[in-house]
Formats: C-alpha cells, structure tokens, sequence
C-alpha cells in the first residue's frame, strides 16, 4: 500500500500542471501566434525548471516519449524473457561444468 | 489597439468573476457574449515579449501555474472549459467574436461537463529488491523475476484503469509524462467524476492502493476537466 489516504490529493505539482496546461486544454484561434518551444528542447530545459523547483526530488522527464515499461511489446518482452532463460541455462550448464571436477 | 494584448484562460457560463488575479499578476473578468463568457485579462506584453516570455522555461513554468490558478478558481464557482495555454487575443471585440462564433461548441461542452471534475491518477513502479545476489546464476534469476515483476505491474496498470475507468463518467489514458520520482511510471489515467462522487473516487484510489503492492498510485485533483475538452 502506498497511497497515504491521510494527505490531500494535490494539484500543485508542476509536472501535473505544465502536462494538462500546454498539451490539454480546447484549441480556439487566437489573434496572436504564439509559438512553444520545439517540445524535445522544452523537456530538456523543464527538466531544470522541475529540478530547480524541487531539488528534493529525483526528476525523470519522459514527456512525449512514453515508457520503457509501457512502449516494450509484449512480444518483445516474451523474447527477451526467452533469451535471459537460454543465457541462465548456459551458465548453469557452465558453472555445473566448472563445479564438477572439484566435487569429484 | 486599445486594449493590449488578452490573455484567455477559460470559457464560463453566466460570466462570473473568479476573484484572483492571473498572469503577470493581472486582473481576470468575463468577456461575455450572452450566456457564455471568456475569462480574460491583460497582458502588460508586447507580443514579442511575450514569445521571449515562452521561450524561457521558468517563465513559462509561471505563466502554466498562473494560467492553472485561475481555471482552478472558476472550477470552484461552477463549470469551465479549459482554454489551451497561449490564446492571445487584441481586443475583447476580438474575444466577443470567438464567443459568438463557436458558442455552439461550448454549450455542447459545457453540457457534457457539467457538475463533473477530473482526477488524475498516476501509477508508480514499486522498484524490485531482492537480496544481493550470491552468484552470477542468481543474479541472473534475479533479473527475470524483477522483469516478471515489472510485466505483472504492467498488466496491474491496466487492471487498475478499468477498475477506476467504470467508476467516471470517462476517462483518457495518457502515456508517461513528466514525472516528479525516479520510479518508472505505468500509469497516468485522468477521469471525469461527478463533482459529488470525489470523495467516493478518492475512497476507491485509496482501497486499490492498499490492495496493490507492485505500484505506488498518487492521486490529484480536482483538476478543471483538461483531458476532456
């Protein structure tokens, strides 16, 4: 368990906010164009804003760019699940191999 | 152009004021055509200061959390569609004329949102610590099982959506954003919730919370319904 029912739900986190305030939110025309900054560089110089805001905390940025652990197929996974079993199999079988003449 | 730049945050209904100040620690007021308002205030900026302004990470960090404080604060007096950081105008006749011009959308909106408010609910990793491992052929066993471990959590991550999905009126899954820990996260999910049944929401976070040990949740909001609009 990990969600401490005795705090409040907040909404000050910065994070929640820049996610929400610059890609939600309806689109209608303006008489201005105003222009964000190219979204890559705008993570790069938010990582610092976060960080600065809260030094605290560990920062991770991954806007736009999903998640390993969300964006790994399931295929992809159950390959590499195979590949890490073949590979503790061979060393096994090697460690088996090294083991032996000494428990000869 | 008399009234400088505008700076619109949001769209209302029955124009109220919402009492606080905005960005650049400017006033806010209805601009209201009929029913429905826009929610404006000055911007003691050319345009040109203004791109600088948003050229400037800190700066835009301000203008987003200004820009939030006051649809929060219309969120407390009633319902509000959330306008996209950076719509600008030069005039209120300019805003009168967005009003009236898309005043069918925003009934439509207003209608669907009405009373309900979002939460967000976002989903940690609980990171996988078994013991030191004694041997290479441990440590190996060790990283299948913290890679089950995270594929399980995946599965639990979606599990958790639905569960909170059937509880809201709706709900949009976004993929992982900025996040403020260092645990990778698996789940960023908003929902719209009648504005009644929040305390029952936060209660069911709460309850799959104690039931989950694979992931941390962390909720938030009421948010002004961003992820709905």
């Amino acid at each position: 368990m990990a969600f401490d029912d005795g705090s409040r739900p907040r909404t000050d986190s910065l994070a929640d906010v820049l996610e929400r305030v610059l890609d939600k939110g309806i689109v209608i025309a303006g008489d201005i164009q105003v222009n964000l900054l190219d979204i890559e560089l705008l993570t790069i110089k938010l990582r610092l804003v976060v960080a600065s805001v809260d030094k605290a905390k560990e920062i991770g940025i991954d806007w736009w760019e999903g998640d390993p652990a969300l964006s790994r197929g399931a295929q992809g996974l159950a390959e590499e699940n195979n590949q890490l079993r073949a590979r503790v199999e061979r060393m096994e079988a090697a460690l088996a191999r090294l083991e032996a003449p000494r428990d000869a | 152009m008399p009234d400088g730049l505008l700076w619109a945050y949001g769209v209302v209904r029955d124009g109220r004021a919402v009492g606080i100040h905005g960005v650049e620690g400017m006033q806010v007021a209805p601009v209201a055509v009929g029913p429905l308002a826009i929610l404006a205030g000055r911007l003691p900026l050319s345009a040109g200061e203004l791109q600088r302004r948003l050229e400037d990470p800190e700066h835009v960090a301000a203008l987003a959390r200004a820009h939030h404080a006051v649809l929060d604060a219309a969120l407390r007096g009633g319902d509000v569609i959330p306008l996209r950081m950076g719509t600008v105008y030069e005039s209120r006749e300019a805003i009168r004329a967005v009003v009236a011009a898309e005043a069918a959308r925003f009934e439509r909106l207003l209608a669907r949102l009405h009373g309900q408010t979002e939460w967000g609910v976002k989903g940690y990793l609980v990171p996988f610590a078994p013991p030191p491992a004694a041997s290479g052929t441990e440590y190996l066993q060790r990283r299948l099982a913290s890679r089950a471990h995270d594929d399980a959590s995946a599965d639990t991550a979606a599990t958790l959506h639905d569960r909170l999905a059937a509880a809201a009126s709706e709900a949009v899954l976004s993929p992982p954003r900025l996040r403020e820990r260092a645990a990778p996260m698996v789940l960023n999910g908003a929902y719209l919730v009648r504005r009644g049944d929040g305390d029952a929401f936060a209660a069911l976070v709460g309850r799959l919370a104690r039931g989950e040990t694979a992931l941390e949740l962390e909720l938030t909001g009421p948010w002004p319904p961003y992820h709905f609009v």
